[in-house]
């Protein structure tokens, strides 16, 4: 059998590809490329949520100041996005590292009411500073993806440059959750003070968590910037980091695979349901809701993902314990 | 005739089995005894009679009604009462408001009726009346969680570890209590984990160990068995 | 002080009672289940579209009007409550009534609920701010000595006062408030004491329900519009002045909530007014951090 990582390898960047190609539908590589994206967010929040438990609705806020920095850098300096990728990143994730520091202590339900005011402040501040973001007219005319001359802006590459980028996101993940790492940060989950007596920082784990989520959010927030070619602050409320939110917990919370398969679901059943575009809030609820109470795991349970991935490493299936075999 | 029997009682708290098929018969009127160290599962078993947990296995039955998995609302109904491990007091809350819930079915009249009643019993509650409950000393705590348990004029009362944490004289005063508790027809059921104490009272005792009934027999017997001295009696 | 400041005061006072009244509905769920009730907020929507309903579509009299957002928001409180609160309550035992678990599960179930509500609402009603029948409104102008207030704002203060100490006499003075502070006081003692919880949890809900959607009502009465989306910041202010309040008492909740309200209404003296959205966070953040056992609790329990 091959490999689990060659499979996803040659299905994202060959088969996809191909059948997008085949289809010859631009609207169907718009949303191919949207699932990509939504996968680093729900992903990115699956660390943060599922794995180290904190229940976070700020989803927006790292994810619109990766999109607002890449839009203003680009269009008033006109940086290149791979300029931009660094810099949102680090930047966020130093921005994360400090929020971190101050929220992580809050306990479960006080933590998520003060990422529900960081996203809802984020959205007043976007809204109201117009001198900067524009404002609710919002940021147009946003450049695509562009190396040098090398153009990117077609279907394809951007595409590629999403789907390389998601990878690389899914892969931090992979190793942060499967990992001697991913069990520290579970333990911190489960029961700070065992995690302290077992030589752990807790809070030090957690914050370094929030950080390195809100620095693969910025990352999605450049690469919406760039592709959606505009952003303004509805694209930035509340209701989405719901989205976000509702994509892990039905994919299973604490689960790399689990985020991913929900954050695909998510975008494809409402895009679905064409014609009833306005009932897309109205289904996320509904989701969520009969998610919570019918699936409380999610599709793919934490639990039944990592003893698939401990046997899938022990058999030589990916990563490290592979290549020693 | 036995007011209350339980039959095989079974019961499973977070996957470990804490109850593995007791049977006990509480005749009424009658003060049974159960005794055994930390954790074989008395409080378990007064929580189950109460509705708090739910059985395995096993029936519940007072007075011919099988009361097992019901709620705990409608046990008390049924006429149990129950004074819990640690008291579980309303604290910021009056020794009348105490009261006052733990009687909310009973009209004004009877209501009152049975403070009245309440106060002869423990006299000092009535100097209390109107003291938060988080207020009183560990003794008039343990009176109030009696008389909240005795409002609803139950048939049987259930007291876990009625002595814990009380100095002897109270303690003394407590089973002084307890007798009188009983003079008005009322059975009760007694965990407790000084052993000597609960045989002195009890005309019928019962010995838990891991889960199990281990030994069991008239009061006055077992407190001559010499298991039962060995093992729980200790220097005597 | 000039007229102006204290005309500030006045109308952040005003504001401030409502979403004390709209608090002590979270604080209320709070006490009894150490859970958070997000679906709060579209209570508070519901009363208003009550409201509007009651005037504009069945043109009601004021006082009709009433009980109709009265049943509303009871209704709403039970429905919240056996939808999104009572499937997670499966165990009797204090330990699994206020587990983590249980309590995350209830803040998505109820999140889940609110955003359906929303929406459903914001379809309904095509997400517009819809406008109260003109003779309903409460916006005469009314002078207290160099303060000039409206008649909308002299109401919120004064109804709110009114049911802070209705509610205040039902918890004292009746068997519902007995039951519903013995079962904040102690879950165990409550249930050994012939109690029954889901009926409680029940009242409670329904009562936090309709102060939350009479709120709603005066609001909506006073500023003469409402929207689909209006809950949203109110809850977010309430649940604010529950954490500054001391998350379980209900005077502190009042005080805090008033305290936000006057906070951002001194504000908007400074800055622009759509910055003042964000004095409530700056306060929670601050609160959270510096203060996490609430402002108004000085030591003890």
């Amino acid at each position: 059998m091959p490999r689990p990582a060659v499979v996803l390898l040659a299905l994202l960047l060959v088969v996809v590809p191909a059948l997008l190609w085949l289809a010859g539908n631009p609207y169907a590589a718009r949303l191919a490329q949207l699932v990509l994206l939504t996968v680093i967010l729900a992903v990115a929040l699956n660390l943060l949520t599922g794995t180290a438990g904190m229940l976070a609705l700020d989803t927006v806020v790292y994810f619109g100041f990766g999109a607002y920095a890449a839009a203003l850098l680009s269009l008033n300096y006109g940086t290149s996005f791979l300029v931009e990728l660094v810099l949102a990143g680090a930047a966020a994730a130093l921005a994360g590292w400090c929020v971190g520091v101050a929220l992580v202590r809050l306990a479960s339900i006080f933590f998520a009411v003060a990422t529900m005011g960081l996203a809802i402040s984020f959205h007043a501040t976007v809204l109201n500073w117009g001198e900067l973001t524009r404002g609710p007219m919002g940021v147009r005319g946003i450049p695509g993806f562009r190396i040098g001359e090398w153009n990117l802006e077609g279907w394809a590459g951007t595409y590629y440059v999403t789907a390389l980028v998601c990878l690389a996101c899914v892969w931090v993940a992979h190793r942060l959750t499967h990992s001697f790492y991913g069990n520290a940060v579970r333990a911190a989950r489960e029961d700070e003070e065992v995690a302290r007596a077992l030589g752990l920082a807790p809070r030090r784990l957690k914050a370094q968590v929030y950080a390195v989520h809100a620095a693969m959010m910025a990352v999605a927030g450049v690469l919406y910037a760039h592709s959606n070619r505009f952003i303004g602050p509805d694209n930035f409320v509340l209701l989405e980091s719901a989205l976000v939110l509702t994509a892990v917990v039905v994919g299973g919370l604490g689960s790399v695979a689990g985020a991913a398969l929900g954050a695909a679901i998510l975008v494809l059943v409402p895009e679905a349901l064409r014609g009833v575009g306005h009932l897309r809030g109205l289904a996320f609820g509904a989701i969520l809701f009969a998610s919570i109470l019918l699936l409380p795991r999610g599709l793919l349970s934490e639990v039944r993902t990592l003893a698939w991935m401990r046997r899938a490493l022990a058999a030589g299936g990916w990563g490290r314990a592979g290549r020693r075999r | 005739m036995n007011l209350l029997t339980v039959e095989g009682l079974s019961v499973r708290l977070g996957g470990r089995r804490v109850l593995d098929g007791v049977s006990l018969r509480v005749p009424a009127g009658g003060l049974v005894t159960i005794l055994g160290r930390n954790g074989v599962g008395k409080t378990t078993m007064l929580r189950t009679m109460s509705g708090l947990y739910r059985p395995d296995g096993g029936t519940i039955v007072l007075g011919g009604t099988a009361i097992g998995g019901w709620p705990a609302h409608r046990v008390v109904a049924a006429g149990i009462g129950h004074a819990p491990e640690g008291r579980q007091l309303f604290g910021d809350m009056s020794v009348l408001e105490n009261l006052r819930a733990g009687a909310l079915a009973l009209p004004e009249a009877a209501f009152a009726e049975r403070v009245a009643e309440m106060e002869k019993l423990f006299p000092i509650l009535s100097e209390r009346r109107a003291q938060s409950a988080g207020s009183l000393s560990g003794g008039e705590q343990q009176m109030l969680s009696i008389a909240r348990a005795l409002m609803p004029r139950p048939r049987l009362l259930l007291l876990d570890e009625p002595s814990l944490g009380l100095a002897p004289k109270v303690v003394a005063r407590i089973f002084a209590l307890i007798g009188s508790v009983r003079e008005r027809g009322v059975a009760v059921l007694l965990v407790e984990q000084n052993a000597r104490l609960g045989l002195q009272v009890a005309d019928y005792a019962y010995v838990l160990d891991q889960g199990r009934v281990a030994i069991e027999g008239a009061a006055r017997e077992l407190a001559r068995d010499e298991r039962v001295v060995s093992a729980y009696l200790g220097e005597a | 002080m000039d007229a102006f400041i204290l005309n500030q005061l006045a109308i952040g006072a005003s504001v401030g009672m409502t979403y004390a009244v709209v608090a002590i509905g979270f604080t209320l769920i709070y006490r009894v289940l150490t859970a958070v009730n997000f679906a709060h907020g579209e209570v508070y929507t519901l009363g208003a579209f009550a409201t509007l309903i009651g005037a504009a579509t069945f043109k009601l009299p004021l006082w009709a009007v009433v009980p109709l957002v009265v049943a509303t928001g009871a209704l709403a409180g039970w429905g919240i409550e056996r939808a999104a609160f009572r499937p997670f309550r499966r165990y009797a035992d204090e330990a699994s009534l206020k587990s983590r678990a249980v309590r995350e599960a209830t803040l998505l179930s109820s999140l889940a609920l609110g955003i359906v509500a929303r929406e459903a609402l914001d379809i309904a009603f095509k997400g517009e701010w819809l406008a109260i029948p003109q003779d309903y409104l409460l916006n005469q102008p009314v002078r207290l000595g160099p303060v000039g207030v409206s008649s909308g704002e002299l109401v919120i203060g004064g109804a709110s006062l009114a049911l802070l100490a209705a509610l205040q006499w039902m918890l004292m003075r009746t068997r519902t408030g007995v039951a519903i502070r013995a079962v904040a006081a102690n879950l165990v003692g409550a249930q050994l004491s012939g109690i029954d919880i889901n009926r409680v949890v029940v009242a409670v809900f329904a009562v936090g329900s309709v102060l939350g959607a009479l709120a709603g009502m005066v609001v909506s009465l006073a500023y003469g519009s409402v929207q689909s989306y209006m809950g949203l910041t109110v809850v977010i202010k309430a649940f604010v002045a529950m954490v500054i309040g001391g998350l379980t008492s209900l005077p502190g909740a009042v005080a805090a909530g008033v305290l936000i309200g006057v906070a951002e209404s001194v504000a908007g003296i400074f800055v622009p007014s759509a910055w003042t959205e964000m004095v409530a966070y700056v306060l929670l953040i601050f609160t959270l951090l510096f203060m996490p056992r609430g402002l108004f609790r000085w030591g003890g329990a």
